[in-house]
């Protein structure tokens, strides 16, 4: 079995994975600093201080980086190169920073830019929620919600090639407000040629 | 006397203040949650708790409503309302989110675009510290810096509006927003002491 260490996982589901084989190929292992959303392992993704190193093929992290306070955003990188297996990759989803300044000189920083639906409710989001954190959460105590950093495509690549991944894509997904980022501890012979089925070949380099 | 509440004070000066006379006129009262930079009365910005109704003729909050979370500030505002005199007057700066948007998407998120002074000599300032709050402060473990929400200059004047200010004007200038805000507009203070004219009511 190949192991997804799915980071900062919260209450996020199963479901926003990759559609991988969970029953026969892969198994999820969900990691976060927060125990009460059950996760497998109690750990800060800053350290993944309970997390083998080279024990995982694939590090999964959706809205995570940006909780972490700036200056601990390269330690938090290099643990993610750290657990990986030299075949293994990470994808890393986060606010596109820039996206975000665009609709705030658009349209202000507090008008609604799109309806959330997660776990079951719903929300207006607006651009300050995407910079400072869900302002629904925090407003009923949920500290963990807040941001604290924010990436553009230019910085994330930055600071995922100083953490030592040696091929690293970014796309901005199609609203424009979020960054989608690749990264492959090494690019010869990595298990993500293999998943997506593409010919090796790195694209779209920000430098 | 007259009152000055110097809310969330830190260490800032009185050189920050508004160039009034300290001597034989005005009186500023130094109010902060940190006991460590020793205000004159310990207290949380939002509540102002310890602070009677009416008690200010002016009330001065500089780079202090940033650190609040984004639902505290309607209260924090309808408090900095409560406490000041009819006569009195709230001065608001704040960093100008759209200027800080306007500066990453030309420069990069951590491109330097100031040096600022601070008690430890001169640091590199990026658009990320003036979002989030100063970088250096918070690698060292000093939460009270983070920034957790910002404004433009159109929502920082709804909100001193919404929290029962008459008359509110807001600039910006280089980056930084500044509002005036006016529990009354009829006699109030800021028309003196700005020599500007009075709005109608």
């Amino acid at each position: 079995m190949k192991t997804l260490l799915h980071v900062g996982c919260g209450r996020q589901s199963t479901e926003i994975l990759p559609p991988f084989d969970f029953e026969n190929e892969w198994c999820e292992v969900r990691v976060d600093i927060d125990p009460s959303v059950e996760p497998d392992v109690v750990d800060d993704i800053a350290t993944l201080s309970k997390i083998p190193d080279g024990s995982a093929m694939m590090v999964f992290s959706k809205h995570n980086i940006e909780h972490l306070e700036s200056h601990v955003v390269p330690q938090c990188l290099a643990n993610f190169h750290r657990v990986l297996d030299d075949r293994g990759f990470a994808t890393i989803r986060t606010p596109d920073l820039e996206g975000i300044c665009r609709r705030v000189i658009e349209h202000g920083p507090e008008r609604p830019l799109y309806r959330s639906n997660v776990y079951g409710e719903q929300h207006d989001v607006m651009a300050l929620d995407m910079l400072f954190g869900a302002s629904w959460e925090i407003a009923r105590g949920n500290r963990f919600m807040a941001h604290r950093t924010a990436f553009t495509k230019r910085t994330l690549y930055r600071k995922l090639r100083a953490a030592g991944f040696e091929g690293v894509e970014i796309r901005t997904v199609p609203n424009g407000l979020g960054l989608f980022a690749m990264a492959m501890k090494k690019v010869e012979n990595n298990l993500f040629w293999e998943v997506t089925g593409r010919v090796q070949n790195m694209v779209d380099t920000p430098e | 006397m007259k009152t000055l509440l110097h809310v969330g004070c830190g260490r800032q000066s009185k050189e920050t203040l508004p160039p009034l006379d300290f001597e034989t006129q005005w009186k500023e009262i130094r109010i902060d949650l940190d006991p460590d930079v020793e205000p004159d009365i310990v207290d949380d910005i939002r509540t102002l708790s310890k602070v009677a109704d009416g008690t200010g003729q002016m009330l001065f909050s500089k780079h202090n409503i940033e650190h609040l979370d984004y639902h505290e500030v309607p209260l924090c505002f309808s408090n900095f309302h409560r406490v000041l005199d009819d006569t009195g007057f709230a001065i608001v700066r704040t960093p100008d989110l759209v200027a800080i948007c306007r500066a990453i998407l030309e420069h990069g998120p951590e491109t330097k675009l100031y040096e600022a002074d601070t008690l430890e000599g001169p640091r590199e300032v990026t658009g990320l510290d003036m979002l989030f709050g100063a970088s250096w402060e918070l690698a060292r473990g000093n939460d009270f810096m983070a920034h957790r929400t910002a404004f433009s200059g159109r929502t920082l004047t709804e909100k001193l509006r919404a929290a029962g200010f008459e008359h509110v004007e807001v600039s910006s200038e280089a980056g930084e927003l500044r509002g005036f805000a006016v529990k009354k507009t009829e006699g109030n203070l800021y028309w003196q002491l700005s020599g500007r004219k009075p709005v109608a009511t």
